[in-house]
């Protein structure tokens, strides 16, 4: 495999004919030897998912070629995006039969929120009001939709897979929950809970 | 609304983190590769760009597994091959 610098890599894949076709196979073999040891120990991979999401990343890569600034090296930057796709795919295939409808329902009760005897007391006591009034704040700030995405979200399920449910996409549920965390500070200061007790009582 | 404990801490825990700007995944994606590079690198200081990268990497599992999977494919590409 040629050893290109940044430039060369991005003229190489500029170009037409034999030469971009050399640049493209080098870039390929790159994306799977990186995401090859990268999923080596992942459930679920085999080669054939490695080549399948080197050629998905492959086409992502040579469409935003644009977008790279040039402050890393190109195969870094290349190989993020590969990562991003083969991670996508594989948080797709180990969601998309579960229901979020079972995960996100309400059926456990509030004896859930339970003191932690292994802590101190006192800040057990502390943090069981905040719990109390971190309740109260998703109950009546957080729209139903960011009530919705906060479960699933604390449920682990992946921000794609809430956004399927939700008609959007992983970074809109992002913002989504960012402005949830906001609303959340802002009620539970209201509520006397101050972003100082916050970061004293949370690791 | 009910959530256990162990989810409340965690969400006590992003709170804890929010700020009024932050990066949003994509926005991670973007500067993942630098982030990767200069962060390995502990005579260097983080720049602004960067320090937001950080800040989201601390609140997202998601783009905190991608990184951990990128360093990982890059160590990879760059061992001379066998």
């Amino acid at each position: 495999m040629t050893n290109r610098s940044n430039d060369s890599w991005i003229a190489d894949l500029s170009a037409d004919g034999d030469r971009r076709d050399a640049a493209v196979t080098d870039l390929r073999a790159v994306l799977v030897r990186g995401l090859r040891q990268a999923f080596k120990t992942t459930k679920r991979v085999d080669e054939a998912f490695v080549e399948d999401s080197a050629q998905d990343s492959l086409v992502a890569i040579l469409a935003k070629l644009d977008q790279f600034e040039g402050r890393s090296k190109f195969t870094t930057w290349a190989l993020s995006i590969g990562v991003r796709t083969a991670i996508s795919e594989l948080r797709r295939k180990r969601w998309k039969d579960v229901s979020l409808a079972d995960i996100t329902a309400e059926d456990r009760s509030e004896a859930d929120v339970a003191v932690d005897d292994t802590e101190r007391v006192e800040v057990s006591a502390e943090k069981q009001e905040v719990f109390t009034s971190l309740l109260d704040a998703i109950d009546k700030a957080l729209t139903d939709k960011q009530k919705f995405a906060l479960r699933a979200e604390l449920a682990g399920v992946p921000q794609a897979r809430i956004a399927e449910d939700l008609g959007s996409n992983r970074n809109a549920v992002y913002k989504l929950m960012h402005d949830a965390r906001k609303k959340l500070l802002a009620a539970l200061d209201e509520r006397g809970v101050t972003s100082e007790t916050i970061s004293e009582l949370f690791a | 609304m009910s959530f256990t404990r162990r989810q409340l801490e965690m969400l006590g825990s992003v709170l804890k983190r929010t700020r009024d700007f932050e990066y949003d995944c994509d926005d991670v994606l973007g500067k993942l590769a630098e982030y990767l590079e200069t962060s390995a690198d502990e005579t260097v200081e983080l720049n602004r760009e960067l320090l937001l990268t950080q800040a989201h990497l601390e609140i997202c599992p998601e783009c905190q597994e991608e990184l951990e999977a990128l360093e990982a494919a890059c160590e990879a590409v760059e061992k001379p091959e066998e």
